[in-house]
C-alpha cells in the first residue's frame, strides 16, 4: 500500500517491506518547454558530503554499481526520471542518497521551480512495480533553481525516506556546495584544461592529460545542453589527475624509444593494525591480470597457483613480488613489457582479496600505472562492494600495435569465473592456493 | 560529567545532586536552511501540572506571551525567533525550591509557530536536544538528544520534571503531537485560541 508523505515527513522503506531490495525513485513534473530541468542523485557519506566527483549520478555519469539514472521518454510537457537503486549493494559508507532537481541557467532566464507544476516523487518496488510512497511537490517552491526532492537514508539498519522538498536559488552550484562538491565558476588556471580527444591524437607529442571526459559512446547529452554537459562535471575540482569515471580511457604516450616497461602498482592502506601499508592482519590484496596475446594464447598472471608470468617471454607480463626495481617500497607490482606491445592483444588488471574479511572500504586500494615519460595513471578502488572480493581495475588494450589504451573499470565480482565471463575471456577456472 | 539520557529514561535530579535548587533548561535544535522556505520559529513552553496532570490557569503555563509562572519559580528567558547560533536556542529557568506545592509535574515542550502557513514540521528539525544545567555552577547535569524520530509532528514534549517524595526527578519524554501549541494546551487541560 502506498503512503502519501508531505514535506518534511520521514517514512520507513525497508521496515514493513522486508523483501524490498531493488527500488526506483521516480521524479516527474510538468513545466514549460523552455525550462531545462535535470535530475541528479548525490551519494553521501556520514558527513552528508560526497566523497568525490563520482558520487554525483546524473545524465553524464549515469550509474555506479548500485544506482542507475534513467530518462524515461514520452512526457508531453515536462519530464520523468528514475533512479534504480539496489539497496543491498549500497556500500556501508554511503549513508544517504539525495534526489534532486536542478534548473539549467535559471537565474539568467528568470526561471525557477515556482513555474513547475504537477510534480511528484514516488518510490516504487522494482520487483513488483508497486508504489511504496508518493510525495507531491506542488506549491512548495518559489525562487528555487535547485531542489532536494528527498533523501534515502539509513536509520537503525533500515532504509528510510525523508521528503525534504526544499531547495536553493543558486542552482546546481548551490546544491553541490551543500553536498560538499566544490564547483569553480571558471577552471583554475593551474588545473589541467580538458582537451578534446581529437586534439590529443593530432598532437601525439603533447603530454596526455587524463582528465574526466565523457567516454566516446557514452550517452550524448541532450541537445541544447552542451554547455552544462561539458562544464558541470569538468568544473568539479579535481585534487589529482586521476582516471575517475568508469569507462574513461587514455592512450599511453608513445615515445621514439617505444613504450618500455609499464609498471602497475597496487597499494593499500591498512586502517586496522600496524599502520599504513602494514601487511600484518587485516586485508591481503593480490594484484593479478588476465592476458590475451595476439597468438590467441590466454591465461592469468597471479601469485595464486604460482603463475608469475614472464617479462621477456610470453605472456610478457610478470608479477614482481620482490620489488626488484627498488622504486616502489610496498604493495604489489605487475610489469608489462611495452616493447612487446605488438604481441599483446589485451590485459585485464584486477585485484582480489586473498585473505581477511572482504572489506575494500578499509583497504582503500590505489592502483598506479607508471610508464616512462608520461604522467602516472591513478585508479582508486573507491566504489566499494564489500561483498565481492574481486575488482577489475583496468583494461589495457593494444592500439595499432604501437601503444596501449588504458580504460578504468573498477567493477566488482565474486570471483575469477564471474569476471572472466563479464569480459569474455573464456578460461577454465579451478580452485587454487598460494 | 554530563549524563546522556535516552528516550523514556528517568533519573534523579535533586537526590543525586544535593543542594541543587535552580536549573537552566536549555533547548536547542537545527532547522534546514533552504531558499524560498519560511523561517522557522520554534517556541519553548513549560506546563505546570497539578495532581490530575492538568494545568489550571495562566500561572501554570509559561510561554512567549507569559514569561513567568508558578509564582515566579519557572521563567522563560526570551524568544529566539530564528534559532540561529550554537548552543541553547531557548532557555527556561526552574527554581525547584519555589515551585508551588500543588504542582506535581512540569512539562517542557517545543512547538513550531505558524506551522500551517509555513508548511513546517519537526521532520525538518534536526539535532534537537534538552540539557539541564545547575544554575549556581553552570555545570551541565544531563542531556537528552531527541534523535530523528519526528516527522509530521508540530509539537514535541521534550522532557518532564516531576516530584518524587521530597525530590525532583527528570524524565526524557520525546513525544510528538500534531496540532502545535494549541494541541499541547488541550492535552494539558488549557483552552487556547
Amino acid at each position: 500500500m502506498s503512503t502519501q508523505v508531505v514535506k518534511g515527513q520521514k517514512a520507513d522503506l525497508t521496515k514493513g517491506n522486508p523483501g524490498l531490495r531493488h527500488m526506483i525513485a521516480e521524479i516527474a513534473w510538468n513545466a514549460p518547454s523552455s525550462m531545462e530541468i535535470d535530475a541528479s542523485a548525490f551519494l553521501l557519506g556520514s558527513e552528508g558530503k560526497v566523497r568525490g566527483d563520482d558520487d554525483l549520478i546524473f545524465y553524464n555519469n549515469p550509474s555506479t554499481s548500485y544506482i542507475r539514472y534513467k530518462d524515461v521518454p514520452g512526457q508531453a510537457s515536462g519530464g520523468l526520471r528514475q533512479f534504480e537503486v539496489e539497496l543491498d549493494k549500497i556500500p556501508p559508507d554511503i549513508m544517504r542518497i539525495a534526489f534532486t532537481l536542478t534548473l539549467y541557467d535559471g537565474e539568467n532566464r528568470k526561471q525557477s521551480f515556482g513555474q513547475m507544476s504537477e510534480a511528484h516523487c514516488r518510490i516504487l518496488n522494482q520487483a513488483t512495480g508497486s508504489e511504496i510512497l508518493r510525495c507531491n511537490l506542488e506549491s512548495h517552491f518559489s525562487v528555487e533553481t535547485a531542489v532536494v526532492v528527498g533523501e534515502l537514508y539509513r536509520y537503525s539498519g533500515e532504509w528510510k525516506f525523508s521528503a525534504i522538498v526544499a531547495g536553493f536559488d543558486g542552482g546546481l552550484q548551490a546544491l553541490c556546495s551543500n553536498y560538499g562538491i566544490e564547483v569553480s565558476e571558471e577552471p583554475a588556471p593551474a588545473s589541467p584544461k580538458p582537451e578534446p580527444a581529437e586534439r590529443q591524437r593530432a598532437q601525439p607529442e603533447a603530454p596526455v592529460i587524463p582528465v574526466i571526459q565523457p567516454a566516446a559512446g557514452s550517452a550524448a547529452p541532450p541537445s541544447g545542453r552542451q554547455e552544462i554537459s561539458s562544464s558541470a562535471p569538468l568544473n568539479l575540482n579535481l585534487k589529482k589527475i586521476e582516471l575517475k569515471k568508469k569507462g574513461d580511457s587514455i592512450n599511453l604516450k608513445k615515445s621514439a624509444a617505444g613504450l618500455g616497461e609499464v609498471l602497475v602498482n597496487l597499494n593499500w592502506n591498512q586502517k586496522q593494525g600496524g599502520g599504513l601499508f602494514s601487511r600484518k592482519g587485516g586485508v591481503d590484496l593480490d594484484l593479478a591480470c588476465l592476458y590475451e596475446l595476439k597468438s590467441g594464447h590466454k591465461g592469468v598472471v597471479q601469485a595464486l597457483g604460482n603463475a608469475f608470468g614472464h617479462f621477456q617471454q610470453p605472456p610478457f607480463v610478470m608479477l614482481d613480488g620482490d620489488d626488484r626495481t627498488g622504486s616502489v617500497t610496498s604493495g604489489e607490482n605487475l610489469r608489462i613489457n611495452g616493447s612487446k606491445v605488438a604481441e599483446i592483444e589485451r590485459i585485464l588488471i584486477f585485484a582480489f582479496i586473498y585473505k581477511g574479511v572482504t572489506h575494500w572500504s578499509e583497504a582503500d586500494g590505489v592502483v598506479t600505472i607508471t610508464q616512462g615519460g608520461g604522467p602516472d595513471i591513478i585508479v582508486h578502488l573507491d566504489e566499494h562492494n564489500n561483498r565481492k572480493g574481486m575488482c577489475a581495475i583496468a583494461m589495457v588494450q593494444n592500439v595499432g600495435n604501437e601503444t596501449f589504451s588504458i580504460e578504468r573499470l573498477v567493477q566488482y565480482f565474486s570471483g575469477h569465473r564471474e569476471m572472466d565471463q563479464a569480459y569474455g575471456w573464456g578460461l577454465q577456472w579451478v580452485a587454487g592456493s598460494k | 560529567m554530563t549524563i546522556s539520557l535516552s528516550k523514556g529514561q528517568r533519573i534523579d535530579l535533586t537526590k543525586t545532586n544535593p543542594g541543587l535548587t535552580k536549573v537552566v533548561v536549555g533547548l536547542g535544535w537545527d532547522t534546514n536552511k533552504y531558499s524560498g522556505g519560511k523561517d522557522f520559529d520554534l517556541d519553548a513552553s513549560a506546563f505546570l501540572l497539578h495532581e490530575d496532570g492538568k494545568a489550571k490557569g495562566e500561572d501554570d503555563f509559561v510561554f512567549y506571551n507569559n514569561p513567568s509562572g508558578g509564582t515566579g519559580s519557572v521563567t522563560h528567558t526570551g524568544d529566539n525567533r530564528t534559532g540561529e547560533g550554537d548552543g541553547d536556542d531557548e532557555q527556561i529557568l526552574v527554581d525547584f525550591s519555589k515551585v508551588p506545592a500543588n504542582i506535581q509535574r512540569i512539562g517542557i515542550t517545543v512547538t513550531i509557530y505558524d506551522y500551517e502557513a509555513r508548511v513546517q514540521n519537526f521532520g525538518q528539525v534536526s539535532n534537537a536536544f534538552v540539557r539541564v544545567v545547575d544554575a549556581s555552577s553552570d555545570r551541565e547535569i544531563l542531556r537528552f538528544d531527541l534523535g530523528e524520530d519526528f516527522s509530521t509532528e508540530t509539537a514535541v514534549v521534550f522532557c518532564e520534571f516531576y516530584r518524587h517524595g521530597a525530590d525532583w526527578k527528570f524524565q526524557a519524554v520525546g513525544s510528538g503531537f500534531a496540532g502545535g501549541l494549541s494541541a499541547l494546551c488541550r492535552n494539558y487541560g488549557l483552552d487556547a485560541q
